[in-house]
């Protein structure tokens, strides 16, 4: 987040905290691409990230008199958001023991893994990702923007691309894996 | 593509067949290094649909104000009221009758024109009364929020009033209590660690009760008037009016206590309810003291039933050092008795028998280790619980322990 959004949003806070309601819709868009990808990469299949950001920010808003200005407003949200994912983690635990929600509870317990292991290593996935992303040749972007942002699907992507289905598959897997491993060596890098 | 990264792709293109799936599993319970592959790429997946959404962020930010407005102008107006409030200083009133009756007076009109439906709020609070949000005290001030997890602790001499917006219910915090205000899934939950309360609790939603969790047993409760105190011991439940369901922590048998009833729950304890009984004419006397077992059944020891007044205890000849002392009461029922001991007023406080110095059910608890030389112990019984109602004269026991 640039400097000056940043100022944007604190001084968003401050109006909110002095009654003004209308000037947190400033503060929600300031940060809520963020959030949104942070609860993302926490949720497994099963549970609407985007439900929870959306329940993170209005139960900010009704928290903000606890915020203290000037302090780390996102590490706040996060900190309500990580509650709420853990919340939904418990609920998916315990309806997936049963053994045909084995792969559910693979990611689950990857995600309560993550939630242990420090307020933001979360975030520094996501950034890694986006960074990686942005390193991707834009008909690849392209690609998984079809795929994840517009979902289409398989045999859309094929008939836009003039690829067969399994082109189109095993492109994507790949493409997957190298953003993984694209990731893996960021955080390796930061943490060397 | 190897047999996993097969699978896996299917998975996360949505085409994985059941019998995929299975085979998938298996791959993943033998090898934990595929099982974060695996988490990785899905949840990486998950991440990618957000950081690449073409949507224009405005929909999600207009979604959160949409709900924010939507959810009433008493949501948004009990915030800011909230947040406009605690920016200005505030008054104190005092605790005195008159100044109590306008601050809850004038609490109940900015409560019912502000608060969030449902919120918890400090209406009154006496010298002593602190909350803890947390783990940090916040002004514990009359017209107060209280959130969710927040403790509320009465340390001192005076009590608390605790009312929920939009509705009549109160709950009066004696001196010497702690709870916890909680709300799980739109129920009201208080959490009682010790002391008393009295609840006039308004009718609840149908199929969410309020629901009082005390160390031993737990009230639910639709709409009624009613007493609970919780000690380490027990935790007694009057009912004034309506009818309240408490149930037992240890074996969870539950009884339904009538309206003018009361009923134990405790190690030594039995939950039937029993009519309350009227208040004596006379006050409640102390008929005597014992030396009994700590341990279960607590039973008195031989030779040292009736304790009198310069009585010699020698440690050595008991025949056992897990010692209590019981006073005996008539009627052998009371509200309370009080100990003072080793110069402090409130040594400990009893509120179902047998009454005795150390607050120890026999399980937990204190234990009582008297040190050789002269004590003495004043009790005082009272008709009503936590040294209320009326006062019985209060009696000496002077003792000597030798070793």
């Amino acid at each position: 987040m640039d400097p000056e959004a940043l100022s944007d949003a604190e001084e968003a806070i401050r109006r909110v905290r002095e009654g003004r309601a209308e000037a947190y819709e400033t503060v929600v868009r300031a940060f809520q691409a963020r959030l949104r990808a942070s609860v993302a990469y926490l949720s497994p299949p099963g549970v609407d990230a985007d439900e929870i950001a959306h329940r993170t920010f209005v139960e900010a808003f009704r928290r903000i008199d606890e915020y203290r200005p000037g302090t780390h407003f996102y590490a706040w949200l996060s900190a309500i958001a990580r509650a709420l994912v853990r919340g939904e983690l418990r609920r998916i635990r315990r309806e997936a023991v049963r053994r045909e929600r084995y792969l559910e509870r693979v990611v689950t317990e990857a995600a309560e893994a993550d939630l242990e292991g420090g307020d933001d290593l979360v975030e520094r996935r996501v950034r890694a990702l986006q960074e990686c992303l942005g390193r991707l040749p834009a008909e690849l972007r392209e690609l998984l923007q079809m795929r994840y942002s517009r979902d289409a699907s398989i045999a859309e992507i094929a008939r836009r691309t003039g690829r067969s289905g399994t082109a189109v598959k095993v492109r994507l897997f790949d493409l997957r894996r190298r953003l993984r491993d694209c990731v893996d060596r960021r955080l390796a890098w930061e943490r060397a | 593509m190897e047999r996993f990264d097969t699978l896996a792709s299917e998975y996360l293109d949505g085409s994985l067949s059941p019998a995929e799936a299975q085979e998938l599993a298996a791959l993943l319970e033998a090898d934990p290094e595929r099982r974060r592959a695996f988490a990785d790429l899905v949840r990486q997946g998950r991440a990618l649909a957000r950081v690449l959404d073409s949507r224009p962020p405005e929909d999600f930010a207009r979604g959160v104000m949409k709900e924010i407005e939507e959810n009433g102008g008493p949501f948004v107006a009990g915030v800011m009221g909230e947040i406009r409030s605690s920016a200005r200083p505030r008054r104190r009133p005092g605790w005195t009758a008159a100044g109590l009756a306008a601050a809850v007076a004038g609490a109940l009109v900015i409560w019912a024109t502000v608060r969030v439906p449902g919120s918890a709020e400090l209406l009154q609070t006496g010298p002593g009364v602190a909350v803890v949000r947390g783990g940090v005290t916040v002004p514990a001030r009359p017209g107060a929020v209280l959130h969710n997890g927040d403790r509320v602790r009465s340390a001192g001499t005076g009590g608390a009033v605790i009312g929920y917006a939009g509705e009549e219910t109160r709950l009066e915090i004696e001196a010497g209590t702690e709870l916890r205000i909680l709300s799980e899934g739109g129920r009201k939950v208080i959490e009682l660690a010790r002391g008393e309360i009295r609840a006039r609790v308004a009718p609840q939603p149908s199929g969410r009760p309020m629901l009082i969790r005390a160390p031993h047993a737990r009230a639910e409760v639709l709409g009624t008037r009613l007493k609970l105190s919780a000690t380490d011991e027990a935790t007694r439940l009057e009912v004034e009016e309506g009818r309240v369901r408490l149930v037992r922590e240890e074996d969870g048998r539950s009884v339904i206590v009538p309206p003018r009833h009361f009923t134990l729950a405790g190690p030594e304890a039995g939950l039937d309810p029993e009519p309350v009984p009227p208040s004596p004419a006379v006050p409640p006397r102390i008929v005597g003291f014992s030396l009994i077992h700590l341990d279960a059944p607590r039973r008195p020891i031989p030779g040292f039933e009736d304790l009198r007044d310069g009585a010699v205890l020698s440690l050595s000849r008991l025949p056992t050092r897990r010692i209590n002392l019981q006073v005996h009461t008539d009627p052998p029922h009371v509200g309370s008795v009080r100990f003072a001991y080793r110069g402090r007023d409130n040594f400990n406080t009893e509120l179902i028998r047998p009454y005795t110095l150390v607050p120890n059910d026999g399980r937990r608890g204190p234990v009582w280790n008297p040190e050789p030389g002269p004590h003495s112990v004043t009790v005082t019984p009272f008709t009503g619980t936590y040294g209320n109602g009326i006062r019985g004269e209060s009696r000496t026991l002077r003792f000597t322990v030798t070793e």
